[in-house]
């Protein structure tokens, strides 16, 4: 069986510590949805966790697009906001530079 | 759950038509390191292979959707070693505990590994060892010059081999290892002569076998060597092939939010994976007492895994970014925010 995304595993150790915790994992999975909603803020888009290992990606009118890692977040994102997906654009670092941390 | 340094790693080697693959992997199965090792290859040359098993596999390459070239299967490279595998479970072939993977003179390597690390049945049971490009010193400079493909293969490479060293002057050696490290400085560079090289050194590229991983990510480290690299002047000819890579170190003060770094590096290669045409690094993670190791090509990452400790004294994070035209700044400035973002304490 395939494993996770390696963005979704973590670090070697932390993965046994979430084998070994599944409220820590919950916990780590609430804290990726919070960052990543801040990311999403530039383009309009939010994502909700749905049981633990997919994505819910909903535009602002309402659509809603299931995504099981990053990667293929990013897609729908760009689908959703039709916008591209881009870390290098400077508005969006600009606006993570004001922004207020997350706290974990 | 699988544990990634119990699969069978997979060696690439890879090298323009004529730089000396074929001799190179001669001399690499008689080492006792690699008897019980397959080899898949892509045509039988004029160098015969002495080995217990020797494959031929046909190209037959799937383009994904995506239409990105980095990101295509190669069916017939998949298809060989899961025949293999077959085999060697059923016990009709010894049971190989590495692979020797030769490319065409001609390809494009990174599909190559896109199937070795983002196939979904052989992830299962093998992983990427390493990659061993090797570039003929008498005509490597030319090639890089005029063939794509021989720049992706030294962009690509763990371990480069300068082959035929003994037909050219020691000054003709010395422009091609300082044009080839402008290119890739977190190579470990070999020089092969009279079709020798040091079997053992280049297997030490495996940076998922336990044994070798802390001396590999040394010598990714080595900034001063990346420092020169950068600093090596070159004609500047915008029809050369490598005329827009270019190599730098991302270098992190604080330490790395793990959730934010993801989310982060994923866009980034979701993005601009094309360009991104290796990234290798060590991460201090917040929470975390052991380094962090990341090596990815292109589109695809390895997974993370953790150092015992620190290579040196220097505890910030460093990763080494080799790109296509890309602006470095940019991605330093970039991978900042972010971190900000997940930076504060519950």
């Amino acid at each position: 069986m395939e494993g996770p995304h390696w963005s979704e595993a973590g670090t070697d150790a932390a993965r046994d510590a979430e084998v070994a915790s599944g409220r820590q994992r919950f916990l780590e999975r609430a804290y990726r949805v919070r960052v990543l909603n801040r990311v999403l803020e530039r383009f309009s888009c939010k994502a909700d966790d749905w049981t633990g290992g997919q994505y819910v990606v909903r535009s602002p009118n309402g659509a809603a697009d299931v995504v099981t890692s990053l990667p293929q977040l990013w897609k729908a994102i760009e689908s959703c906001s039709g916008r591209s997906a881009d870390p290098l654009e400077l508005e969006l670092i600009v606006r993570l530079e004001r922004a207020e941390p997350i706290a974990h | 759950m699988v544990v990634y340094s119990r699969l069978i790693p997979i060696f690439v080697v890879t090298g323009f038509l004529g730089s000396g693959k074929t001799t190179l992997l001669n001399h690499m199965l008689r080492h006792p390191s690699l008897k019980d090792a397959a080899v898949l290859i892509n045509e039988f040359g004029a160098v015969g292979l002495d080995h217990f098993l020797v494959k031929k596999m046909d190209e037959n390459t799937v383009l994904l959707a995506s239409g990105c070239l980095c990101c295509t299967i190669r069916d017939d490279l998949k298809s060989a070693i899961l025949e293999l595998n077959s085999k060697r479970e059923r016990g009709e072939v010894p049971r190989y505990k590495r692979m020797v993977v030769e490319t065409t003179g001609l390809a494009d390597p990174t599909p190559i590994l896109f199937t070795l690390m983002s196939d979904p049945v052989l992830r299962n049971h093998y992983r990427l060892g390493g990659v061993i490009t090797t570039v003929d010193a008498v005509n490597g400079l030319h090639q890089l010059d005029r063939h794509a493909e021989s720049v992706r293969q030294a962009t690509v490479a763990d371990r480069i081999v300068i082959t035929k060293s003994d037909l050219v002057e020691t000054s003709q050696l010395a422009a091609l290892k300082a044009h080839l490290m402008r290119i890739n400085p977190a190579a470990d560079y070999m020089i092969g002569r009279f079709g020798k090289i040091d079997v053992r050194r280049v297997l030490r590229a495996d940076v998922y076998d336990p044994s070798k991983k802390a001396a590999e990510v040394k010598h990714w480290l080595d900034l001063e060597a990346i420092k020169t690299a950068r600093d090596h002047k070159h004609i500047h000819d915008v029809n050369r092939h490598d005329e827009h890579i270019r190599s730098f170190v991302v270098t992190v003060e604080r330490p790395l939010d793990w959730t934010a770094f993801g989310i982060w590096l994923t866009m980034l290669l979701h993005k601009h994976g094309q360009n991104v045409l290796r990234v290798k690094g060590i991460l201090n993670v917040k929470g975390i007492d052991a380094p962090v190791i990341v090596n990815g090509v292109q589109h695809i990452v390895h997974p993370p895994l953790h150092l015992a400790a620190w290579p040196d004294d220097d505890r910030r994070s460093r990763i080494v970014f080799i790109v296509d035209d890309m602006d470095g700044t940019l991605i330093e400035r970039s991978l900042a925010a972010f971190n900000r973002v997940g930076a504060a304490a519950a």
